[in-house]
Parts: structure tokens; sequence; C-alpha cells
């Protein structure tokens, strides 16, 4: 039943993902391949295409849930809602549904819900951890006044998470 | 090369935006702005148009005669700077500049391109002071100037840092960071600014650094680095303050003897230069050498930078020692000069130590610490174990300014090659003068612009990420107090495990002083002995 190849359900899936940046940043973001020059665009293609693979073959869930983590990372800082920054998962249903019949469709498709409730755990893993650091920097702001005051002392902020 | 497959010839539509560039409305999302600068800060510094409002609000409370205000502002600076002139007018909109904003890479907002956000002060300015634009209006690419462009302006010129990376490839050299400035500085007239960037400011005026600091705290705090350099190294230093006929003034960011990971670059610099003998002086007025009016008008980098050579000349001293600051090179390399020069009363920088003499600072007579110390190395002054930096793979972060805006490429990094055993270097396309910014700089590295500094700062953190992965690296050193600020943060959200050092903190640990005791801690009371993983 497949008739599209990896590549062009690839490119439908990006450029999916990718209607939910602006227009010409949409462009920039599937075009420039130097992973240096464009970090967000060049993970979101590779780790897509590391979830495609997964998906329709043997899904060794470590590498899948890897690759998720990584767009979950830049999408949780995107000014996205909760449900926009994770919607991408569910576009590939769409694109793979004239592809897939019978139980293979039901294989992925219940393999992608797998990856959602995933997702769900690394968008708040990011969200926490922004809260984390914005705590860490307030206390690394004041670091000698603590310190020369003696309040704790840098062990013991050690200790509960600092650095 | 291969001819494609059919299915790969399949057109694929990316959206055009739902509106054109020309529309101003912005949204001011939570995460993505900073906060307005408080009443009592703007009364402090004279500035106009004080009053409780906030980004957010639908009315800014903007004068009367706002427009007025803002229309002469740019006509008096089309006047004065010419460069502002020939940057509104050169502009081919080539594109050489688009991806190359951190904040455009990070976030695909195309108004974040340099070559857009430039676009919409041109587009006012052609509307008011073009004849075409006054004939054609939008077809001469001019827009109104609307209480809407006024917030649009806001937005954007908040999320440039000034960096100046796009104009490294600009071919007509237009240097965009000086529009944004131009832009923060018209902002200004009608009172919109923010606080992150005239606290600082308000402070400096008063006790002569950003965090307000006042003479006896700032003693207490120098006292504090002795005593605790005393019991790492077993070797008590002199550090004085406010020493008249010492022949050097030290002038250091404020930062670095209050926050971390910047205190322990200035251990660093108190343990190096009783090493070498050299006689300087701290001042409790010159004790800040950034310089945040940078970030909010020429005038403001005036006023806060005059205390240096006033100190200087209060003091006594010969030449100014400047310690490890992004921004504070820029106004101390590219302004300093002539906005409070000439400093005839000093002489042009010999280092007593080697007898270098350096002639790049013969007109400032202030030296940068890196090219000290290198000089210091290079001519053998200095005995380095760099086997105490064991635990740290390090990479260097060029910072901005003092990459782009100074040069000051090579000397870092001969340091760091003499005092550790294990450096790599980032990607080519992200070092020097392509050196991407933390995404924080010119006041935005605040708490509530957290959201939008992490964008900003994927770029770098992506090329951390590389060197981490591929060579185990596990610090990032940096020559910049706002970086040392941001980038913990920055790499604790992107690439855990990767921590942030200045220089001179490497310095302090190799360096071998005479007298010390064993060393058995890094200047960070870690063991100098033990190996850490990478990273978990």
């Amino acid at each position: 039943m497949a008739v599209l190849s990896r590549e062009t359900i690839l490119e439908y899936w990006l450029e999916r993902v990718l209607r939910s940046y602006p227009g010409q940043g949409a462009k920039f973001l599937a075009g420039e391949r130097d992973p240096f020059r464009n970090p967000a665009g060049s993970t979101m293609r590779q780790a897509l295409g590391v979830l495609l693979d997964e998906l329709s073959a043997g899904m060794d869930r470590e590498r899948a849930a890897e690759a998720l983590d990584s767009i979950v990372q830049i999408r949780a800082v995107q000014g996205l809602e909760p449900s926009q920054a994770l919607e991408f998962i569910f576009q590939l249903k769409e694109i793979l549904r004239p592809q897939l019949d019978g139980p293979e469709r039901e294989l992925v498709e219940g393999r992608i819900d797998e990856l959602a409730l995933l997702a769900f755990d690394f968008y708040m893993k990011y969200r926490e951890r922004t809260y984390q650091a914005r705590t860490n920097e307030a206390r690394r702001r004041i670091f000698v006044m603590e310190r020369r005051q003696g309040a704790g002392g840098a062990q013991e902020w050690q200790e509960r998470g600092g650095i | 090369m291969a001819n494609p497959k059919p299915e790969e010839l399949v057109q694929i539509q990316y959206p055009t935006p739902s509106k054109g560039w020309m529309d101003p409305a912005v949204e001011f999302r939570k995460g993505t702005y900073c906060y307005s600068a408080l009443a009592r800060n703007l009364n402090y510094l004279g500035l106009p148009n004080a009053r409780e409002w906030q980004p957010f609000d639908a009315d800014w409370k903007l004068p009367p005669d706002w427009k007025r205000i803002i229309l002469d502002g740019m006509k008096e600076r089309l006047e004065k700077f010419r460069s502002f002139r020939l940057f509104m007018d050169i502009c081919v909109r080539c594109g050489a500049c688009a991806d190359k904003c951190h904040f455009y890479i990070g976030s695909g907002d195309p108004k974040n391109m340099p070559v857009v956000r430039a676009e919409l002060v041109r587009s006012v300015y052609r509307r008011y002071f073009t004849l075409s634009g006054q004939l054609f209006g939008a077809l001469a690419g001019a827009r109104d100037l609307t209480e809407d462009v006024i917030k649009e302006w806001f937005y954007y010129a908040h999320q440039c840092t000034e960096c100046r990376r796009c104009s490294v490839f600009c071919p007509y050299g237009i240097d965009t960071a000086e529009i944004t400035m131009i832009v923060r500085e018209l902002l200004n007239l009608i009172g919109c600014n923010i606080n992150w960037v005239l606290e600082p400011a308000a402070n400096c005026f008063r006790t002569g650094n950003h965090l307000g600091i006042q003479p006896h705290g700032f003693k207490d705090s120098v006292d504090f680095a002795v005593d605790e350099l005393e019991e790492l190294t077993g070797i008590r230093v002199d550090a004085s303050i406010n020493r008249k006929g010492a022949e050097v003034l030290l002038v250091v960011p404020s930062a670095d003897y209050f926050g971390t990971p910047h205190y322990y670059t200035f251990l660093g610099y108190l343990a190096l230069l009783h090493e070498v003998g050299l006689d300087y002086t701290f001042s409790a007025y010159a004790s800040e050498g950034g310089n945040f009016g940078l970030f909010n008008s020429h005038e403001m980098i005036k006023r806060l930078n005059a205390k240096i050579y006033t100190e200087a000349k209060r003091l006594g001293v010969k030449w100014i020692l400047g310690g490890e600051c992004g921004h504070m090179w820029r106004v101390l390399h590219q302004y300093m000069d002539t906005m409070n020069g000439p400093a005839d009363f000093l002489e042009v920088p010999v280092s007593p130590v080697t007898g270098t003499r350096f002639e790049n600072a013969r007109s400032t007579k202030m030296v940068h610490i890196c090219e000290f110390t290198a000089d210091l190395i290079h001519r053998g002054k200095i005995r380095l174990d760099p086997a105490r930096n064991d635990r740290w793979n390090v990479t260097y972060h060029d910072s901005c300014n003092p990459a782009r805006a100074m040069g000051l490429l090579e000397e870092p990094r001969y340091i760091l090659r003499s005092v550790c055993n294990q450096f790599h270097e980032m990607p080519e396309n992200t070092i020097r003068e392509q050196t991407f910014c933390c995404g924080s700089g010119s006041g935005l590295g605040t708490d509530e612009n957290f959201e939008m500094r992490m964008r900003g700062g994927l770029p770098r953190a992506n090329a951390v990420k590389y060197v981490r992965d591929k060579h185990g690296v596990n610090l990032l050193t940096c020559i910049c107090a706002i970086d040392k600020a941001t980038l913990p943060p920055l790499l604790e959200y992107w690439v855990p495990g990767v921590d942030v050092a200045g220089i001179h903190e490497l310095v302090g640990n190799a360096l071998v002083m005479r007298g010390e005791k064993e060393r058995t801690t890094d200047l960070r009371g870690e063991p100098i002995d033990q190996k850490e993983v990478a990273h978990a």
C-alpha cells in the first residue's frame, strides 16, 4: 500500500511541523542543512527521520526517545502552547493514514500514541528545567554576598542542586 | 549527481505569512520581553516620561507629542551620525545578514532577520525623510509612525543583543547593532526603556557600579576574596583600594566580585597580579568596567564612562588595566577615548614585568588583562602547572565584543593552551569573528525574558553540545561578565554537564606562586586531582 518514499513522507511531516513558524522562518528552517547555522531546523529534520524509521521498523525505544527528546527540547521554549508544541506527533498519523492498511496501521498508530505519552514527559522535563535554571541563575548573582554572610554556605547550596 | 526520484519533485508549499511585514502589531507573550524601567530609575538619571507601565499594557502612557519627539529625535540623529543616515539609505536588502542572527536562527521570526529589524526603522525614515516615501508611501516601502510601530520597535530592539555578528557578513558594512542603539535612544526619548538596563545605569551613576555597592561594601568584597585566596594558596595578597600613586588602576566588572563563576576569575586576577608584583590599586568609584549606558544612549555611555579617566587622574596612576568583560571593552576600545579623552595625563602602557609597550593601547591607555597575561606567558615570567586544570576539558567561547569589537582572538587561546592540557575548538563558523552570542547581551539577560534567551542562545549551545559529545568537553570558558552570568543557565537547559569559567580562573589554578602551600584544591575549592566524567 505504501506509495510515498520515506523521504517524501519526511518532507511532508517536516513541512507540517514547520507550519507553526512564520513563513520566511519556515523556509530557512527547512532549507539550511548546516547543523551549526541552523540547529533548530537540522535537529528537527534529523530527529523526525529517526522517529519515522523507528516507527516503521523495529522501534528501538531508546533511539526514538532520544530523537523525540531533542525536538521537544526546542519546542518547549519557542513560545508555543503545550498542545501546539506536541501536535507534530499526531500530524504524522494524518500523513500515514492513506499509506497504511489494517494491522500495520494499527501497529504504527499505537506506537505514535506511545510516543505522544512520552512527549508529555519530555515537555514537562524541559519546562521544569527552565524553572530550575532560573532559580540557579538568581542564586549565582548574589553568590558572594550569600557566602560572606555564611548563610548556609556554598556547600549546602550545592547539596540543594545549585552549582 | 543522480536524478531525483519523481516523488522527490513533489512541490512543497511553505505558507506565506498571514500578514505582511509592514503590519506592526506584536504580541507581548510572557517570557519574550523585558519589564519596563521603574520610574525612580528614570528620575534618578533625569530621563523623560517616568511613569508606571508595562509592555503588555494596552496604553503605554506615551507623552502627548510623542510622535514629534521621535521624528525630531530621528532628524537630530540623522544629522549627527553620518553612519545612521548611511545605514538608512544604503541597504540593498541582499539578505546576506538574514540567517546570521541567533534570534532568527533560534526563533524563525522573520522580523528577527537583521535586515527586517532595521527595515522597521527604515520604513519610518522613508516615510518622513525621503521624497519617494512621502509621495508613494507603502509602494516605496514607507510606513506611518504609529503607536503600534513604537511597540514593535520596543519588542524587536530588545531582541537584538547588539552582538554584531550580522555586520560581519554585510557587504556594505552596515552595523545593525548601531541601528538598534539608535532605536533604543529614540524610545528612550519617550520613556520606553527596560529596567534591566536603567537600574544598573542608575546604580552606576550613584555608586560607580551596576550593583549599587557602596565603597564599604566594595572593600568588604575585596577583603573577603583576599581572605579566601589566602585559605586556598597560603599567600596573603595586597589588593589596595583608592591608593594614590599606584602605577596601575585595575578596573573590573562588578559581577567579578559578586557573582559566580565570575568570582573565581577575580581570585585568579588577585593571585596573578600578586605573583608578578604589579603595583596596582582598585578604585571604589571606578568599581565597574561594564557600562549599561551602551544599551541606552550615547549620552549615557559617556556619563557612566567618565569615572574611569577621572579616577585614574585622581589616583595618579600611569595606565589602566581592565578585567574580563564584554561590552565594557566595546566602550573602552571604541568610545572612551573620543568621549572622555584624551587621557594625556596617562602614559602609554608598559608592562613593568616584561617591558612590553602596549602600542595598541597608545591612545586609550587601557590594556586588556588577556593581553597583559599572554605577554607574561610569552616572556616566560610566570610558572604554570596546567595539570592542575586536568579535571577540565576546555573549549572557548569568543565573547562578542572582545572578538568583534576589538579583535581579541589569539590572546585568550594562547593563554588557555598554556594553562590547561585539554582544549578543543568549537566548529569554525561558530567562533572567532563568527562567534554566536550568548543570547542575553545588551541588557536582555533578565529572568522574565528567559525563554527568549534560550531561543537566542540555541546556536551557541548547539556548538557547545557538539564538542561535548565529540571531545568530552566539560568547560566553556569566556571573557565576558554577561556570558558568565547567562551561559550557565543556557547550558543547564541545552547542554547539561558543561560548566562555565573565566580564563583567569584557569590561570589562577595553574599559577605556581612563590611560597604557596601545597595546592590541594582549585580556586573553586574542588580537589585538584579529581577527574570528573565529562557528562552524565
